[in-house]
């Protein structure tokens, strides 16, 4: 356990007690992450406030069942996700729901190399908001939080390979999306 | 299929990931998140220690209102919206509790029912006690699809099983050693402490 473990291990148990301001204290360490968190997770801005709104509050609900078998950010972070996964199969009743990603699960796909000169963060957070949702969802969780296919088969309830293929087709358009951004601005745009 | 994290766009994400965050939160959802909080998370009531603590505390409440009051009516071990929606199909651990537990409750308030029906104030208490409880289980059952760790939620809940148990259980032997010594003393039904 290192020192920002440590830190946030008693704030965790004031804020298990009700305490007002080490709940407020720990808001404040993790509201800013969350909400861009939801925000790359829906792709609009109202709903990821209102993911942060609600994730918090059952963050704080449940809080006393954490039992500190991996960092509060972590646990945390997962019942932000949860609250996503949940907004978007409930709301979006016309998108491709997660299971149905299996389809693609014996795709194959390749992963081109993308040129320095489209490495920009403005442009691969633009792309990364134009994908569809399911594209969208997979691409974030690997590339950007950093969890591994394994781990995003479990969240979402797919396979390991469709966690695979559907990162590589997002991948795919990310890429496609920045030449096309490189050649508009090319043509004076 | 290649592990892509040691591509360029993977490296280049990760060396900027900080500035992916390119929202600042409004400072109006911090007061939304303290109104939506319901008044139960205040209390830390599913720790081991504490579910012992509070069974303590309701018996001893009931002791005491036992020596001030008396009467009858029906005490509600599990409010019915708890029981409609208590018995969850995809997770056996908690349709096992709510078969156990609820069985014991049920038995022990049949019999509190009897016991209590000269200590109205007592069963008011113990009733807002277990309302409490309920409340505390409907909000577990509700967070039950967004935690990270659903075992967690579940031993939270089930613990909120045991406890209803625990607390009807030691107030009914209380009421039994009452009476009983009420009853060696003066042969007399009041119970006086």
């Amino acid at each position: 356990m290192n020192n920002t473990t440590d830190i946030h291990k008693e704030l965790i148990e004031l804020s298990k007690k009700g305490d007002k301001r080490a709940q407020y204290k720990l808001y404040q360490y993790y509201s800013k992450a969350m909400l861009n968190l939801a925000y790359r997770m829906t792709g609009r801005v109202d709903e990821a406030e209102d993911i942060l709104q609600d994730a918090f509050t059952s963050a704080f609900i449940q809080l006393p069942s954490f039992r500190f078998e991996s960092s509060f950010g972590s646990w945390l972070k997962r019942i932000v996700i949860n609250h996503c996964i949940n907004m978007l199969n409930k709301q979006r009743v016309n998108v491709q729901s997660f299971d149905a990603l299996s389809y693609f699960d014996k795709a194959e796909d390749t992963a081109p190399d993308i040129p320095d000169e489209l490495l920009d963060v403005k442009n691969i957070h633009l792309a990364l908001m134009k994908l569809p949702d399911g594209y969208r969802v997979v691409f974030n969780l690997y590339m950007i939080e950093g969890y591994d296919h394994s781990e995003i088969s479990q969240i979402l309830g797919i396979s390991e390979s469709t966690s695979k293929t559907q990162y590589m087709r997002a991948r795919n358009k990310v890429r496609d999306l920045l030449l096309a951004h490189l050649n508009v601005k090319a043509v004076g745009f | 299929m290649t592990d892509n994290r040691k591509d360029k766009l993977y490296e280049y994400v990760q060396h900027n990931r900080e500035e992916f965050d390119v929202l600042d939160v409004d400072s109006q959802i911090w007061e939304r998140i303290n109104k939506a909080q319901p008044k139960g998370v205040k209390k830390t009531k599913i720790h081991p220690i504490l579910w012992r603590a509070a069974a303590a505390v309701v018996l001893l409440t009931s002791a005491w209102w036992i020596s001030q009051h008396f009467d009858v009516n029906t005490v509600k071990v599990f409010s019915e919206e708890i029981r409609e929606n208590s018995i969850n199909k995809e997770i056996p651990q908690l349709q096992e509790a709510e078969k156990l537990y609820g069985e014991q409750a049920n038995v022990l308030l049949s019999k509190l029912d009897e016991k209590l029906s000269t200590y109205p104030e007592l069963k008011a208490e113990l009733n807002t006690d277990l309302a409490e409880l309920d409340s505390t289980f409907a909000q577990y059952k509700h967070e039950l699809n967004t935690a990270p760790s659903t075992e967690d939620v579940v031993h939270a809940m089930i613990q909120i099983y045991r406890m209803k148990v625990d607390i009807l259980q030691q107030l009914h032997d209380e009421l039994q050693r009452k009476e009983r010594n009420s009853n060696n003393n003066s042969g007399n039904n009041e119970i006086n402490l």
